[in-house]
């Protein structure tokens, strides 16, 4: 079962990757479909520990502040998927005010002038929070998935990685720029 | 190959054999170390690579996850390190390759699409596909292609290597071989030139040197031990053989062997000396040895041999050679036939001897032999006729006695003068008669004529007119117990009187005056168990108080002119037949007698045993008893006598007789004489004929058998022989002639007599 659900996500990977030449200007089209399998490959890189869920059954839960870029495709990309046994859950949180316990948190471009409060909101409950530009690293976000020439490329900041108590793969920094 | 092998030396095998183990054991340790390596170098070849591709893929789950191929690459590029992998592919999770190695290879070279996860080997390479994961989740493929030709140049070294040993191995086995094999092969060819050694010369002393305690060390101790066997044995036989060459050469013996099948005879060396011939002069055939026997022993030889070969016996015959100087020589032959599986005879052999010495030995015994036998038997007939012409001037002495005695105008003191000498000359002609029994005896020619007949008359008899007057003369008191109920025996009655006579002479004769005779007669079952069933013994016993028999003298009692002792015969007279001539009389008649003494001058008895018939049988009285006849009366009758006899006192005497008694007596001096006066008579012996003829046997011109043949037969004329002669034959003899009486001389004038007294009465009836 879960390998029929990832086989459809890397086929409709595969159809965006193939479809992706036929685009024209930026941002490609397929940009969010990756950006939503590398949000979910987070969850193989990146170990939270026991204490970041309050029970054993407590889903992995992947929020998203403000407008949602994915559409579908993020539901598509965990769809039957599992964090070391629990489910992974999508959270949607219309502002910094309604974030609420979560795991992974992306930050979508529209959210470029709330950062403070958000971070404030999540700081010191390794939450590992994702964003889309190399200003969102520097204001003081973890990892940033930036669009560039037709790639999708990961940058990360260290320095705020490592407030949080999370174990990061070192394969997750060997293929990301990183940034203190 | 194997032809090949039996051949060639024991050296070249060895080292052959030990060749082909080294090579074998190395070829085999060889392909085992190298199938060993492949599988280990294979195994740990392919453990590597998966390491290196779980690595590889380990490190490359970002760049996969992330979509970073520059990354991939840089990880891939590692492997140029690894020189073993000659290229290596990333495939992404479509299946499409997202990194590969080397870089400049173009990508049509990689497979294009992953293949199953595993490892297979191709000839000359590993190829390894494993899954890329990350968090049990797959990521990826990655590829890895290894080269084999690492472990080909490996085994190329490793062939070398066990070429090299190899060699090295078959140098060393050849060199270890050609001093090894000198442990086996040198006491091999030691053996085999020792046995050579003896086969050649055959010298059983020689022993092969041992040199270990192998197969070859226990063949070397058997063959010395079978050399020590054969050497015992062959000294053995060479001892045997000795033996019987002295044997053969002591005793003058040699063998002799006849191919019957080629005719050829061999001789060993002792035959020549013994048959005095050499090499040339004997060829082996039987013609040339036949040359060399004796003429008339040749077929004596040949049928000899003829038998033992049909008879399938053996052969033993003697006969005689003539040496090359003639020389008459004696050889004894004793051998076997041999046949074969079909019987027939193919074979002989046997040994021959000189026997010359022995048999001219034998001769000469056997010529003793018949000497000794002819001077006994000259001896034997000196003694006949001594005692015969010693018993014939008797005869007419007693008669003229005789005569004498019965004229009754002799006067008294004559007549006991008279009886004097007829006394001593029936003694005399008793002891003469004694001589002739024993003659007789010894020359077998006593001859019974038994009938049943009662002994006890025969013994009163005996007494009366033998012992009676004697045992008066010297004062002995006789005895006689008669108890016997069984007293016939089946006995020729004048003998057995003379048995008796002897016993009861002898016992007066040596009995002192005063002494005593007891005379016992009675019936014993007879000793043997057979005889339970059948008739007693009559048992007659004389035993006096005489001068008995000494313990040395006893075993001789019995022998001829054996008396008790020398000094005796002088002090009792006679010839000491008496005893002799009982014995035989009476063991001819299948009786016994034995003589017992308490010793010297306590006396002796002779106990006579013999075989007791039925009464019955007996019954009739018997003439020929000399007690019946003597008293029977006969009325006298007068006879016309014709006497022929050549001695004229004697036909004198007989005449005289015989005129006395009332005969008519005409005398013939012999046979010519006699045949005349038969002539002169006629025919008519009614009237003027003779009526009998009293013939003596010994005439001047023939027998009186002659004559009495012819008056038997033309005249019927009845006949009286007279003779010295009284053999069984003798008598025979005469009654064959026609004799009616054979009378033995001395005439017994009374036997005569009575004799002519019978014949007349069966002519009258």
């Amino acid at each position: 079962m879960e390998f029929l659900s990832r086989l459809r996500a890397l086929l409709a990977l595969f159809l965006v990757v193939a479809l992706a030449p036929l685009g024209a200007g930026p941002p490609p089209p397929n940009e969010y479909a990756l950006k939503a399998v590398f949000l979910y490959n987070f969850c193989r890189f990146i170990e939270w520990p026991d204490s970041a869920f309050h029970s054993r059954q407590e889903p992995l839960v992947i929020g998203i502040v403000g407008a949602d870029p994915f559409g579908g495709m993020l539901a598509e990309a965990i769809a039957g998927e599992t964090y070391h046994g629990r489910p992974i859950q999508i959270a949607h949180f219309a502002g910094p005010r309604d974030i609420r316990q979560c795991h992974l948190l992306f930050v979508s471009q529209s959210n470029a002038g709330q950062l403070e409060q958000i971070f404030a909101a999540v700081a010191g409950l390794n939450v590992v929070t994702v964003g889309e530009t190399q200003t969102f690293l520097d204001r003081g976000g973890m990892i940033a998935l930036v669009a560039e020439q037709n790639r999708v490329r990961l940058r990360i900041n260290s320095g705020a990685l490592r407030t949080t108590r999370l174990n990061v793969s070192s394969k997750l920094l060997q293929v990301a720029d990183i940034r203190s | 190959m194997a032809v090949f092998l039996r051949d060639t030396p024991i050296k070249r095998k060895l080292m052959l054999v030990i060749l082909l183990t080294t090579g074998f054991a190395l070829l085999l340790m060889g392909s085992a170390l190298i199938t060993y390596e492949l599988i280990t170098f294979r195994r740990s070849l392919t453990v590597n690579i998966g390491v290196l591709a779980e690595i590889i893929g380990a490190n490359s789950t970002g760049a996969v996850a992330f979509q970073d191929p520059k990354s991939a690459q840089e990880i891939l590029s590692a492997l140029s390190a690894e020189h073993q992998v000659t290229e290596a592919a990333i495939y992404g999770a479509d299946g499409e390759i997202f990194a590969r190695f080397p870089t400049n290879r173009p990508v049509a070279e990689f497979p294009r699409r992953p293949k199953p996860d595993g490892y297979r080997f191709s000839r000359s390479h590993l190829a390894m596909f494993r899954p890329i994961l990350q968090q049990g989740t797959r990521l990826g493929t990655i590829y890895l292609q290894a080269d084999l030709g690492e472990m080909y140049s490996r085994f190329s070294v490793y062939g070398l290597l066990l070429l090299l040993v190899g060699a090295a191995s078959s140098l060393g086995a050849i060199a270890l071989t050609s001093t090894l094999q000198r442990r086996i092969s040198v006491p091999i060819l030691e053996l085999a030139k020792v046995a050579g050694s003896v086969s050649d010369r055959p010298d059983y002393s020689v022993r092969a040197v041992k040199h270990g305690r192998d197969e070859i060390g226990q063949l070397t101790e058997a063959f010395n031990r079978m050399l020590m066997r054969i050497g015992e044995s062959s000294a053995a036989l060479a001892e045997s053989e000795e033996r019987l060459r002295l044997a053969l050469e002591g005793s003058r013996t040699g063998t002799w062997d006849w191919n019957i099948e080629t005719g050829r005879i061999a001789w060993d060396d002792y035959m020549y000396p013994l048959y005095g011939r050499t090499r040339e002069d004997f060829d082996g055939t039987i013609e040339s040895f036949l040359k060399i026997v004796h003429p008339d022993d040749r077929a004596v030889l040949e049928n000899s041999t003829q038998e033992a070969i049909a008879q399938k016996s053996t052969i033993d015959v003697d006969f005689r050679i003539i040496d090359l100087d003639g020389t008459v020589r004696h050889m004894a032959s004793r051998g076997r036939v041999f046949y074969d599986a079909s019987g027939k005879a193919v074979r002989m052999s046997g040994v021959n001897m000189d026997i010359t010495a022995s048999k001219k030995n034998e001769e000469e015994l056997s010529r003793a032999k018949e000497a000794a036998e002819a001077a006994n038997k000259a001896k034997d007939n000196f003694l006949a006729i001594l005692s015969h012409e010693l018993r014939t001037p008797l005869t007419p002495v007693l008669a003229a006695v005789a005569m004498l005695e019965e004229d009754e105008t002799i006067p008294l003191h004559l007549r006991r003068e008279l009886e004097m000498i007829r006394r001593n000359i029936e003694v005399e002609a008793r002891l003469i008669d004694d001589l002739l029994d024993v003659t007789g005896i010894i020359r077998g020619k006593l001859e019974l004529s038994r009938q049943p007949v009662d002994v006890r008359p025969l013994l009163e008899h005996a007494m009366q007119t033998y012992c009676a007057a004697a045992a008066a003369r010297k004062n002995l008191r006789v005895s006689i117990k008669m108890n016997a109920s069984e007293t016939h025996v089946l006995a020729d009655s004048s003998r057995m009187t003379q048995v008796f006579w002897n016993l009861l002479q002898n016992a007066c004769k040596f009995t002192p005056d005063f002494g005593s005779i007891d005379i016992r007669v009675y019936n014993e079952r007879p000793a043997d168990g057979q005889a339970a069933a059948s008739n007693p013994d009559l048992i007659v016993e004389v035993s006096d108080s005489g001068i008995g028999i000494s313990r040395e003298t006893m075993p001789r009692i019995f022998n001829a002119f054996e008396q008790g002792e020398h000094s005796r015969a002088r002090l009792f007279g006679g010839l000491g037949l008496g005893l002799a001539i009982s014995r035989a009389i009476v063991e001819l008649h299948g009786g016994s007698i034995i003589a017992t003494s308490e010793g010297k001058d306590r006396g002796a008895k002779f106990i006579i045993r013999l075989r007791t018939v039925e009464a019955a049988a007996a019954a009739r009285p018997h003439e020929a008893t000399p007690a019946s006849g003597a008293g029977s009366a006969i009325s006298p009758r007068s006879l016309r006598v014709l006497l022929v006899e050549d001695h004229p006192d004697t036909a004198q005497q007989l005449k005289r007789l015989l005129q006395r008694a009332g005969h008519e007596v005409t005398w013939a001096g012999s046979i010519r004489e006699a045949r005349e006066l038969i002539e002169a008579s006629g025919d008519d012996s009614e009237e003027r004929g003779f009526n009998i003829l009293i013939s003596d046997l010994g005439l001047p011109d023939g027998s009186g058998h002659e004559l009495m043949r012819d008056l038997a037969s033309q005249h019927r004329m009845p006949g009286i022989a007279l003779s010295g002669y009284g053999m069984k034959d003798d008598i025979l003899d005469s009654m064959a002639a026609g004799f009616s009486r054979h009378i033995t001389k001395p005439v017994d004038w009374q036997e005569l007599k009575i004799a002519i007294q019978k014949i007349a009465a069966e002519q009258e009836s």
